[in-house]
């Protein structure tokens, strides 16, 4: 009897963890973080992370209804069957019925989450998304080179062109313009070129729900996008309006100390920014 | 202590009963244990018992370290002495980086503090959540100063304030308004009180060790000797301080750096190297680990200076006053590094606004330079620019040995400071004597000042440690690099010859790409018949707009924008 | 155990048709029968004592991790005296890379690999399958001895210098065929892709043996859909193996060439790590490092379900017995594992939906995983389906099972986020996937061993484990392990990275030290909550009551074998009349219907 309400107990604690914690994120967000950071992701500024947000909720949502039901089941027959009894259990070798209904409920509910997806992944990872209407490859902002263990931003300069004279350098700091891709369709996203001089790192921007590996020996085109009403609602009230870029691959044991901040400008400050650095950049400080 | 410790999970605990039954398990469980750390001891250098074991001195060395844990403390609380003459001055190296700061970068500390290192803090406190302002990192002295005057003013506890026992009525003391005798600013409300403890935090020698140890010492090593336990897999080495010669400076070659010098390589890291940039720290943090640095560099050169008396002396004493001029002449020599600043007059030509022609006829005016005796860069870096890179050995970079008679350093070797050169004839192959035997010499490659193969640059990679701005390598053609073979440029040359001379470099830099560049973008322009815009001649330029193609896989192109 | 050997004359099993009578006429001595045994039993149980004190050596490396990442740099008790007297005895970082990599290294290789398929692959399949002893008993026993060179090579790559492979168990080049990339990667990798290639060589071996006797040696009667899942299960992933492994032993060997010929498979061109440039060191380069991740994760995403899918048929059975009631839907159950098996193969993109591959291949790869979602759900509404209307016994063999079922279904759902593409990039290498796959495989796949050694102890030993012991282990197991992983979903929410020494100079991350003090704390206690199995173990081992040879009144075969068995199994012929589930039957009056029991006319 002690065992039997102690497992039921057990279970009963951990699908009232499961549904507190997932069900309800706000619960979390009580945590003892002051901070602007929860114990639940930060807020997203891109229309891209706008669109990885809603599937996360619409999983979510699926997730908790199927745990939910199993635990419940479980828990049910768990406190159910296992008082003592002398008769035999129900002689029953399976349901054909019962099979398929298991089978096709969540293999549907697993195709309506593949199928929703592929347009943001398209979105995300597929070059035609990054294309003007002709079909040209939008510019590149600059190069993101991965070392062990720095981000080096390498821009292109007033010119707009690598490996000219005003290229100039940015230790730790990325700065990019504020794009909406809604909004701004001609200019669309913000285009990168990720690259790695020795090993794998992960260029990972958690505000911007953005992830890719820079591998050594390959280019890739990466691009994000921030929403300047989402940007001013979240870092509005802030002093300082930058966030983390991380590592996420390892890449030695310094792999902890790979950091930079990504800091997002209104077009006009960007381009005051260009006209600052390149005044650094011949500067004789 | 472990109770302490789980003292922080007490906000969640009150709203939390998960969380709360899972501590008070968690408390059986861990009993009293908490962690914390040993204490770190400064030993004395290699070199220094080495030299003292010559002059049959070792056993004086216990004065030796005395004397040194007399002037600057331990790693636990490090200091500095305060002698006569300092007090005479009115100058107090402990507080060294709050009145050498300049107001500028005050400015910027203070901003750095308030928008970035203490923004949970300051948030809470300006919310009016005074009970969960956490403690931050690397701050104890801030924090014990909050712990002991602030946070009693909010439980009603006798509190001393300004050096005097305050009674606060603990129904006032919710009063925001309530003004705080001996604080910053007299006659601040609590609130704005309490938000400049915060925001005019400098930290202490203290502080700033405890951060050398955790973000540090594992390369540098406790003493700054650059043998911490991860400095064996690195290469270059990490920076032994105590030489008190740092290589990324802007002063003239030989002195010691100043304070700004040091504060850039921790913000921009030096590029390539294991030496990341620690930009996420606040600039305060990184003013201060910079004080630690110069504290530990100091120490070094005074613990050698030392000993080198006392091995000149009969007596193997160390007299006072000698310790005290010792000590004084190298703290005097870092308190005046500014004054050695030099470049700020000089005038960057704008490459950028220049013709291509210009550019070429002041890159091929560098050439011939870097080729020429008198600039002699040709002899480390090769008549290519590869450097230490190069196939073949350049001429000044390594002296012959006598492979019989040298005893090979095996360290020394790994690293790759040893190089056979085989003797070739006119047609290029390579020579054997009678028997069979290849021709060859045994060079060593010339060490550093630290002991490393002298690695000089390998321009065609582009990448540039100390910076790759024109007034950056003009610094490092004019000045020389600090404890390297790479010396300051003769009076001879003229500025406008160095300005030529960076020119040529760029451009070894850029040429690597300029080819494959040129070829990958013809290629692709072929492929799109059309030519989207006209590109000039000699310039090199892989656009934006052209930078198309593969996403993947793209060896060539990898290569084309040149590491 | 010397009744059961006089009664090894076993009259009548000849007519099994698999008698090999060449063993039983000498005793042998104790090297002979106890260390280099060809008894597949005795194999079966040195694996396990193997993986045990290969459990205890990961479990402290996990303890070390995690005392880290609560109290970052702060002198760690005995390791920090012993091997960090410089550094304030707080570890290094590369010492942390280290122990990450090898506390993943070992727990797989060395600990739920050998426990689930060369401990109860060995024990149980012909016991339960009415064979005498494996197909290749010699084969076996080396299956067992390549053990011992992975064993050293795993050792020595401790004592190298620079200290262990410190590339993660993923090993991802070119950190890891670098040799100046990372201190670990000096020689230590080296002999890690040698210890890799020996466990291989095991495991082949093993598979080998497995898939032979399960095809060729079942008793007479014992159809395929009449065997035990655990059988079935065993059988499928010996299958993963097989096809499998030798992708990972090439990739290890094109690794190792990489690194000591400089074959350059993995590099690519024009690199310079920590100042070396591997081309101008004598290294060919054109390589490309997404391959090793193509060929790691080939082999890897199977082993996951090598580590799983005996799991799940050794919870299928437990589940059976101990709740009286035949399984529900077994041949679903036996279509599910194979499915799993055979999707096994093609969703291991998906751990690389990050890493620059191309993106339309994410998309496929994308779909496979969700679709390989499907049969892990069927299996776990099969469990509830036995559950169902069951007589449920609560003895501690069926407490894990119920605690496997519960956190199965965690670490399942947690599975489609990272199905989801999307969701993935964000989620990638945090500490979701953490929680996740420990979810699946200490959560699932050590509760799973823990129940198969409480319910086959009294046949490997004849003696039961104590039960009120074991429910203490239980209780306790089971809440300080939920404990320490459900809240690394929280981690993992806040985007807090794998492998990282010190998070929390991270903005980002610096609030979630609390959490992780509370991890560790629980983690601390679920190690030492595990002092009452290790007491339980070796105490009942000797001391503890001596059981029959049914004591859980089971149907399927091994119960028919003296405990624990002889040389040989059976001391009796075996004919197999009906499936292995036939509890709470109505044709017979005990609520059990043996395999081999013969019809009766009612």
């Amino acid at each position: 009897m002690i065992m039997r309400i102690t497992i039921t107990l057990l279970m009963v604690a951990l699908l009232v963890l499961g549904i507190v914690s997932w069900a309800d994120y706000e619960f979390w967000l009580m945590a003892p973080s002051p901070s602007h950071y929860t114990w639940w992701w930060p807020e997203e500024m891109s229309t891209l992370g706008q669109r990885v947000d809603n599937l996360f909720w619409l999983i979510l949502v699926m997730v908790t209804v199927m745990f939910v039901i199993t635990m419940g089941a479980l828990i049910l027959a768990i406190w159910k069957f296992s008082a003592k009894r002398e008769d035999k259990a129900v002689f029953i070798h399976g349901s054909h019925k019962l099979e398929l209904l298991w089978t096709a409920i969540p293999a549907a509910m697993l195709l309506v989450i593949a199928f929703s997806q592929m347009s943001t992944f398209a979105a995300m990872q597929f070059d035609s998304s990054m294309q003007d209407e002709d079909g040209h490859d939008l510019p590149v902002l600059c190069e993101i080179w991965g070392s062990q263990f720095d981000w080096r931003f390498r821009y292109p300069g007033k010119d707009g062109r690598f490996g000219t004279n005003d290229d100039f350098e940015s230790a730790y700091e990325l700065v990019m313009p504020m794009r909406d891709t809604e909004k701004d369709q001609d200019k669309k996203m913000v285009v990168f070129l990720l690259r790695s001089r020795d090993v794998l790192h992960s260029f990972f921007v958690p505000h911007l729900r953005f992830k890719r590996d820079a591998v050594p020996g390959m280019t890739q085109r990466i691009w994000m996008a921030v929403d300047d009403e989402q940007m001013a609602e979240i870092m509005g009230g802030r002093e300082d309006k930058t966030f983390d870029i991380i590592c996420a691959e390892l890449c030695g044991w310094g792999h902890y100390k790979m950091s930079g901040r990504v800091r997002v400008l209104p077009d006009a400050e960007y381009e005051a920014w260009v006209e600052e650095m390149t005044a650094l950049q011949f500067g004789n400080s | 202590m472990a109770t302490q410790r789980l003292m922080c999970l007490r906000p969640l605990a009150q709203r939390n009963p998960i969380v709360l039954a899972g501590m008070l398990v968690g408390v059986f469980a861990s009993c009293d244990y908490g962690p914390g750390h040993a204490d770190l001891e400064f030993g004395l250098s290699e070199s220094t018992m080495a030299s003292l074991d010559e002059v049959g001195l070792a056993s004086s060395s216990p004065q030796v370290s005395g004397t040194l844990t007399t002037l600057f403390g331990t790693p636990q609380d490090p200091h500095f002495l305060i002698t006569t003459e300092m007090l005479d001055g009115d100058e107090n190296p402990n507080l060294s980086g709050d009145y050498e700061v300049s107001e500028e970068q005050w400015e910027i500390i203070v901003t750095d503090n308030r928008s970035r290192r203490f923004l949970r803090q300051l948030d809470l406190i300006k919310a009016g959540r005074y009970g969960v302002v956490p403690e931050p990192l690397y701050a104890g002295d801030l924090w014990a100063i909050w712990i002991s005057d602030f946070a009693p003013l909010h439980t009603g506890e006798p509190a001393e304030v300004g050096g005097t026992a305050v009674k606060v009525d603990p129904a006032s003391a919710f009063d925001e308004n309530l003004w705080v005798p001996g604080l910053p600013e007299d006659g601040a409300t609590w609130a704005e009180a309490a938000e400049l403890l915060f925001t005019n935090w400098y930290p202490s020698l203290r502080e700033s060790a405890e951060m050398y140890r955790v973000q540090c010492l594992h390369c540098h090593g406790v003493e700054g000797g650059g043998d911490g336990p991860t400095a064996e897999f690195l290469e270059p080495r990490p920076r032994d301080y105590r030489l008190g010669k740092f290589k990324w400076i802007a002063v003239d070659n030989g002195k010691r750096p100043r304070r700004q010098d040091l504060v850039n390589i921790l913000m921009q890291g030096s590029y390539t190297t294991a030496m990341p940039s620690f930009a996420r720290f606040s600039s305060g943090q990184l003013h201060g680990l910079v004080d630690y640095v110069r504290l530990l560099a100091m120490r070094g050169e005074t613990e050698a200076r030392l000993v080198l008396e006392m091995s000149d002396s009969d007596s193997g004493d160390l007299p006072l006053g000698t310790i005290e001029s010792t000590y004084t002449d190298v703290w005097t020599n870092w308190r005046d590094a500014d004054e050695n600043y030099v470049a700020a007059e000089v005038i960057v030509p704008r490459w950028d606004q220049m013709s291509v022609g210009e550019q070429m006829t002041r890159g091929e005016h560098g050439r011939e330079l870097f080729m020429g005796t008198l600039a002699n860069c040709f002899s480390c870096h090769g008549v290519d620019g590869r450097g230490a890179d190069a196939p073949t050995l350049p001429i000044s970079l390594a002296e012959v040995v006598d492979a019989d008679e040298h005893e090979i350093d095996p360290e020394y070797e790994a690293r790759g400071g040893y190089r056979w050169v085989e003797y070739k004839d006119a047609a290029g192959h390579i020579m054997k004597d009678e028997d069979g035997h290849v021709l060859r010499d045994l060079y060593r490659i010339k060490p550093d000042d630290w002991g490393n193969p002298s690695m000089p640059r390998n321009f065609t990679r582009s990448v540039f440690r100390g910076g790759s701005r024109p007034i950056d390598l003009y610094r490092r053609v004019k000045y020389g690099i600090n404890g390297t073979i790479m010396p300051a440029a003769v009076e001879e040359i003229s500025d406008e010859d160095i300005w030529d001379l960076v020119i040529y470099v760029r451009m070894l830099a850029n040429s690597h790409d300029l080819a494959r560049v040129y070829e990958h973008k013809q290629a692709a322009l072929a492929d799109r018949h059309a030519i989207e815009h006209g590109h000039s001649d000699s310039d090199d330029s892989s656009g934006g707009h052209s930078d198309d193609g593969d996403q993947h896989n793209d060896n060539n192109h990898n290569e084309a924008s040149g590491h | 155990m010397s009744d059961t050997h006089a009664s090894n004359a076993r009259p009548g099993m000849g007519e099994a048709g698999t008698t090999r009578t060449s063993h039983e006429h000498h005793e042998l001595g104790f090297i002979r029968k106890y260390i280099f045994s060809t008894d597949h039993k005795v194999i079966g149980i040195q694996f396990m004592l193997l993986g045990l004190v290969f459990f205890v050596l990961g479990g402290l490396f996990a303890m070390a991790i995690r005392y880290q990442l609560a109290w970052p740099w702060e002198s760690m008790p005995v390791i920090g005296d012993l091997l960090f007297p410089n550094t304030g005895q707080a570890i290094t970082p590369e010492f942390y890379t280290m122990l990450f990599t090898m506390h993943g290294t070992i727990m797989i290789f060395f600990v739920i690999i050998p426990l689930l398929t060369g401990a109860f692959g060995n024990f149980l399949i012909p016991l339960m399958i009415g064979a005498p002893d494996m197909a290749f008993p010699k084969l076996n026993m080396f299956g067992f001895w390549a053990m011992i060179p992975a064993i050293f090579c795993v050792l020595m790559s401790f004592h190298q210098p620079g200290g262990g492979p410190a590339a993660g168990w993923t090993a991802y080049p070119t950190l890891s065929t670098i040799e100046s990339a990372a201190p670990g990667s000096v020689s230590a990798q080296t002999w890690w892709l040698l210890a890799l290639t020996w466990v291989g060589v095991s495991s082949m071996m093993g598979a080998v043996n497995y898939v032979t006797t399960i095809v060729k040696m079942r008793a007479p009667g014992m159809t395929m859909f009449r065997m035990p899942l655990t059988v079935w299960a065993l059988w499928i992933a010996a299958l993963l193996q097989l096809f499998a492994l030798p992708v990972l032993t090439a990739a290890s060997l094109m690794q190792v060439s990489d690194r000591v010929l400089h074959s350059g498979f993995f590099t690519p061109t024009n690199l310079v790590i920590n100042q070396l440039n591997p081309e101008g060191a004598g290294a060919a380069a054109g390589g490309q490092p997404l391959l090793w991740q193509h060929l790691f994760w080939f082999y890897s995403h199977p082993a996951v379900y090598i580590m799983v899918v005996p799991a799940m048929g050794l919870a299928s059975d437990i589940l059976s017995v101990h709740a009286r009631k035949p399984i529900f839907g077994y041949k679903p159950m036996v279509y599910s594992m194979s499915s799993i098996a055979g999707l096994g193969f093609i969703v291991w993109g998906h751990h690389m939906f990050a890493s620059g591959m191309n993106p339309a291949l994410g998309m496929t790869f994308m779909v496979a995983t969700m679709m390989i979602a499907l049969p892990s759900a069927i299996k776990v509404f099969n469990w509830l389906g036995t559950l169902w209307g069951a007589r449920i016994q609560l003895t501690t063999p069926m407490l894990f099972i119920l605690g496997f079922i519960a956190m199965f279904i965690i670490g399942g759902l947690s599975g489609i986020w990272m199905a989801a593409t999307p969701v993935d990039i964000y989620i990638h290498d945090t500490y979701i996937i953490v929680a996740h796959f420990h979810y699946v495989v200490f959560a699932g796949s050590v509760f799973a061993i823990f129940a198969a050694i409480y319910h086959w102890f009294p046949k490997m030993f004849g003696r039961v484990m104590n039960e009120t012991l074991g429910k203490i282990h239980f209780v306790g197991s089971f809440i300080f392990t939920n404990g320490v992983f459900y809240m690394m979903h929280q981690l993992g929410m806040a985007g807090l990275m794998r492998r990282t020494a010190d998070p929390y100079d991270y903005e980002t991350y610096a609030h979630l030290q609390p959490l992780n003090v509370f991890i560790t704390i629980s983690a601390f206690c679920l190690f030492v909550w595990q002092i009452f199995f290790v007491w339980n173990f070796f105490h009942s081992m000797f001391w503890g009551k001596r059981v029959g040879r049914n004591p859980w009144n089971a149907c399927s075969l091994e119960w028919e074998a003296p405990s624990p068995p002889g040389h040989g199994n059976f001391d009796h012929a075996l004919r197999v009349h009906r499936g292995p589930y036939e509890y709470a039957s109505p044709d017979v009056e005990e609520d059990f219907f043996a395999q081999t029991r013969e019809v009766e006319s009612k």
